[in-house]
């Protein structure tokens, strides 16, 4: 039964409960809490974007599940949520991206880029007939010569971080990145880092079939995906 | 289609890439048939804080053109928290003239300035066709005359004082012999640190006689 207190302000159209609170924005953000864990890490080399994929099938085709992707040359994300609304968003993603190219010429700032996509989810907390995004993103790449890694949430906050993490795994991810941290670190290291991470969140319940890696760094330049035998190598190191 | 005769009623504007920066120059007659409408128009806008834009053709379509570039560039650096680069400023205008193809700016357009990479200078037609120019260029009906000085004394990384003084060269030619072009000069230096308009002084100082 719905809690008296709390009734009508949790329907369709968000609207402000009498102490100041969004129940459809807090409901969509309990979908992220409930996703995936996915981790984001700056380091001099570069940045990386690690998820588990969670599978619980042995029938499930592992490579059919996508939470890394990649949105132009210099930018990838990693999402944790709904998965479907994750795709709509990463299509809106990659077509800003373009948008930018044929507007300005130019490659569109990692910086730019994560403000669009938090002021488009925002308008999801604040205009009828819709409900809020169920996802959050860690948004990466590389802009002036600069790594950036942002988080946005289905709020529309957007955070810039040095190392994050989203989806179930979050509290524990964030105590080891607290404590083990650190920037001056290669981008091989940082990977050792957030494999250790997920190993901690999802208490070691990962494989080369569950882990997905996509890397952009200083040498390469560009974004791109972990093959399965390089996230294989990755993992055999872990262990 | 727009005939090249239609944006170049009169006027005579020039653009030279120097070693440090770039200069934008044009006179100041606007004409209404063979009535000089104005004796000091301006022609050439800050767009930018390092980014000029020389207009020739239709006075009204350039005033809003440089107006809607100006905005542009302010909305684009404080969203972004950088300046507008002029390969962007140049690409946004070609876009804006091109979306207007069927009902066109009657404009020929010079986009230059200094920016991270270094000195730029763009030339942009009224329906968004757009070139990077390395060293020289000039628009409308006096450009035949500021080409042919330009073409005989520009001399790749020239300096400042020497772009300056070929720009008023160039411009003293189309002057003398095209009829849409005439009364003083207008000249813009635009360096890494600042944007420049030359006093009346400065340009007669270095005119030729």
């Amino acid at each position: 039964m719905m809690n008296n207190n709390q009734a009508a302000y949790d329907r369709a159209i968000t609207v402000f409960s009498p102490d100041g609170r969004l129940y459809q924005v807090e409901y969509a953000r309990e979908a992220v809490k409930r996703g995936t864990t996915a981790v984001g890490i700056k380091c001099q080399e570069g940045v990386v974007l690690i998820v588990d994929k969670r599978i619980n099938s042995r029938l499930l085709e592992a490579n059919s599940i996508e939470k890394i992707f990649r949105i132009d040359e210099h930018i990838g994300v990693a999402s944790s949520g709904l998965v479907g609304d994750a795709r709509a968003l990463v299509d809106r993603a990659r077509i800003e991206a373009q948008i930018n190219r044929v507007t300005y010429d130019e490659p569109i700032d990692v910086e730019t880029l994560s403000k669009k996509l938090g002021d488009h989810m925002q308008t999801y907390t604040q205009f009828g007939g819709a409900r809020p995004y169920g996802t959050a993103l860690l948004i990466t790449g590389i802009s002036d010569g600069q790594f950036r890694l942002f988080e946005t949430d289905p709020s529309g906050t957007l955070l810039e971080y040095k190392a994050t993490g989203i989806g179930t795994g979050r509290p524990a991810v964030m105590k080891l990145f607290e404590e083990e941290y650190t920037f001056e670190c290669t981008i091989s290291e940082a990977i050792a880092l957030g494999l250790k991470a997920l190993h901690e969140a999802t208490e070691g319940k990962f494989d080369v079939n569950t882990v997905e890696i996509g890397v952009i760094t200083q040498k390469e330049g560009e974004f791109r995906k972990m093959s399965r035998e390089e996230v294989a190598s990755y993992i055999e190191q872990q262990q | 289609m727009v005939e090249q005769s239609d944006t170049m009623k009169g006027t005579t504007t020039v653009g030279i890439v120097f070693e440090s920066g770039v200069v934008l120059a044009s006179e100041k007659r606007a004409t209404m048939g063979y009535l000089i409408s104005n004796k000091t128009a301006k022609k050439i806008y800050q767009v930018a804080p390092r980014i000029g834009l020389t207009t020739a053709g239709g006075v009204g379509d350039a005033q809003q053109l440089a107006r809607l570039m100006t905005v542009e560039a302010n909305l684009y650096e404080i969203r972004r928290g950088k300046r507008i680069s002029v390969q962007a400023a140049s690409t946004l205008l070609s876009n804006v003239l091109h979306g207007n193809r069927m009902y066109p700016f009657y404009v020929q357009l010079l986009i230059g300035g200094v920016d991270e990479t270094g000195p730029v200078l763009f030339s942009v037609d009224a329906v968004g066709g757009s070139g990077r120019e390395d060293g020289i260029v000039a628009t409308g009906s006096g450009s035949p005359m500021a080409y042919g000085v330009l073409e005989d004394r520009y001399v790749s990384g020239m300096d400042e004082k020497s772009a300056v003084e070929l720009a008023i060269r160039a411009l003293r030619s189309a002057i003398k012999r095209d009829a849409g072009s005439g009364e003083g000069m207008a000249v813009v230096v635009i360096t890494p640190d600042s944007y420049r308009e030359l006093t009346d002084e400065e340009i007669s100082v270095l005119t030729p006689n």
